[in-house]
């Protein structure tokens, strides 16, 4: 198995405070890899940073062996490297159909066609239709994405995200805000689409990180404290002092 | 300061069907036996200008301030074309339009990545320097402008000396211009540009590179500003600095305020208010700024859309009141 996206040595300070510090990190192709640690750990800013939403301050960045370090967030995720962010963003003023076409129309590269008719996004219908039907969202498909509840513009954000196409998806809390009967579809979703992508994920719910994840990542304050299976993870002394002292649960 | 656009309309949620352009057109057909022909003529051009600063100003969602220097331009470079190197109506607005382009590729390449207030500092100044650019060139004649600039034939045997004939050619390149602005917002690039004014980030994460969109509006609105600066100089047979002038700048963006940034119709109105007024206060003693400074105030206070915007949102809050679904419920 080879290494799809790997962070070498990569720091990030926000003026003076090292919200990242010397993280390595190496995902492996076809992993469900999860991220985990207290709130403030500095994982939605390494997912900024391996996305290029964050210029390292040191370290860093390769996809599929190449530098990427350098690279555009939007050129990083015409490569292959799709995000989702932690507090839902989607388009809220577009329907729900409308926010998987955008993003179906930049994977096909007819996003810059400004001498056709709006008409031909309809080629993408049958494909935004089936991305709308992974996530449960069919029947909303004409409502504008600002009349839904948060829970669903979270399973769009996904929807949207999946019709890039990724090789490496990275997800930043994808469950959370989600109405609790959802959970099980998106879990689900995540584990099928795992199936032919690699996919990296902050997740606090430790039982879904159980069931999806082949390795899990502990960072606390901003540096990876254990690597490893869930099980060598929950046994380790140390990740459980940080998160009993962060006050969770393992 | 942020103008948004109110969603667009992609296919399927254009919501009342109006067959605009054949009322458009027999409106245009009908008005010069109403209004008098220079004036709509005038209209028409600064209706064609606002419109096209509108697709910067509310689809792609920045505040540029420079484009008299594309309008202006344009008409200098129209007017030296047709005074001294005897081209036709055709080829001296397509000239224009080539000059108003490359500026524009050009103003933009340095201003887009600049964000909000900065962006919309760096196209005055930019266009401040091309101000004075033009003021020192010779060709220009400086104060005096470029003056009894001569009425080409079109295609060498369609006269435009009288002011009917010229009038019909002024609506048939206007229609021409309003066609080329609705067929870019309705079309994928307008599907990106509201994804990238909604939501930036997310376009971004989506691959979308959206500098290059930005870039790209950015020169067809100059274009077209350039398509209206060339057929003012047709109608008045004049280029005068009044037209590169930041004032100028200030003035097509003051009527697409007025009738509504980012509504399809509203920098048209707004165009055609401001003129009006322009128009009646001339003859007055009362100072024609402070009377449209006033109006905007006014209209800014009650209308805030724009007359145009608030139209639609009226329109639009009918049709949501119609609804009912079990998404309401879910609203909380
Ligand atoms: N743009 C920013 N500017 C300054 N500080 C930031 C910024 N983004 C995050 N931080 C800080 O960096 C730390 C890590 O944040 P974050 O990566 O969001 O943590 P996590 O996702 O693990 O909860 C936090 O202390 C946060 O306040
Ligand atoms: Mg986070």
């Amino acid at each position: 198995m080879s290494i799809v996206l790997e962070a070498r040595q990569v720091s990030k300070n926000f003026g003076g405070f090292h919200a990242v510090r010397n993280v390595n990190l190496r995902v492996q192709e076809g992993n469900i890899h999860a991220l985990i640690g207290p709130n403030g750990a500095g994982k939605t800013t390494l997912f900024g940073l391996l996305t290029r939403f964050h210029s390292a301050s040191s370290g860093s960045i390769f996809l599929k062996g190449e530098d990427i370090t350098a690279k555009g967030p939007a050129e990083v995720a015409l490569r292959g490297l799709c995000r989702s962010f932690q507090i839902s963003s989607i388009f809220p003023g577009l329907t729900l159909r409308d926010n998987v076409r955008v993003a179906l129309q930049r994977r096909y590269g007819s996003s810059h066609q400004f001498w056709l008719p709006s008409r031909v996004l309809s080629r993408f219908d049958d494909e935004a239709e089936q991305l709308l039907d992974l996530v449960g969202l069919t029947s909303l498909a004409q409502r504008l994405c600002s009349e839904v509840s948060y829970g669903r513009k979270r399973a769009l954000e996904i929807a949207t995200t999946l019709a890039m196409q990724p090789k490496v998806l990275l997800l930043d809390e994808p469950i959370a805000g989600m109405a609790a009967g959802d959970v099980p579809m998106i879990v689900e979703l995540i584990r099928s689409v795992a199936k032919d992508r690699t996919v990296v994920m902050v997740e606090h719910n430790l039982s879904v990180v159980e069931s999806l994840c082949d390795k899990v990542t502990v960072l606390v304050r901003g540096e990876v404290m254990a690597e490893g299976t869930y099980r060598e993870i929950r046994d380790n002394p140390a990740v459980r002092e940080a998160y009993i002292g962060a006050g969770y649960e393992v | 300061m942020v103008f948004k656009a109110r969603s667009l309309s992609l296919p399927e949620r254009s919501r009342f069907k109006v067959p605009l352009l054949p009322i458009g057109i027999a409106l245009l057909a009908v008005a010069p036996l109403l209004l008098y022909p220079v004036f709509l003529m005038k209209l028409l051009c600064f209706g064609l200008f606002a419109a096209a600063v509108n697709l910067v100003l509310g689809y792609g969602g920045m505040v540029a301030f420079g484009h008299a220097t594309f309008f202006g331009g344009a008409a200098y470079v129209t007017a030296h074309a047709f005074k001294e190197w005897g081209f036709g109506a055709g080829s001296g607005l397509m000239i224009g339009v080539a000059f108003a382009l490359v500026t524009g590729f050009l103003m933009g390449l340095i201003a887009i990545r600049r964000q909000g207030f900065y962006f919309a500092m760096t196209t005055l100044a930019l266009s401040q320097m091309a101000y004075f650019a033009f003021f020192q060139a010779p060709f220009t004649h400086a104060e005096d402008g470029i003056q009894r600039v001569p009425r080409p034939n079109f295609l060498g045997v369609i006269s435009l000396s009288d002011n009917m004939s010229l009038y019909y050619f002024v609506v048939i390149v206007f229609l021409l211009g309003m066609l080329a602005i609705w067929r870019v917002i309705h079309s994928p690039f307008g599907a990106s540009l509201t994804a990238i004014r909604e939501n930036e980030t997310r376009a971004l994460s989506l691959g979308y590179q959206v500098n290059r969109y930005k870039l790209t509006v950015f020169v067809i609105s100059a274009a077209l500003s350039g398509l209206a600066g060339s057929l003012k100089v047709l109608v008045f047979q004049i280029a005068t600095l009044t037209d590169v002038s930041w004032q100028m700048s200030g003035e097509v963006i003051l009527m697409t305020l007025l009738g509504g940034v980012g509504t399809f119709l509203g920098p048209i109105i707004g165009a055609a208010l401001v003129l009006t007024i322009q128009n009646y206060m001339a003859s007055t003693a009362v100072p024609v700024t402070i009377f449209i400074g006033a109006a905007f105030i006014i209209c800014v206070m009650l209308f805030r859309k724009g007359i145009v915007g608030e139209i639609d949102s009226f329109m639009r809050r009918e049709r949501v009141s119609g609804w009912s679904g079990e998404e309401k419920v879910e609203l909380q």
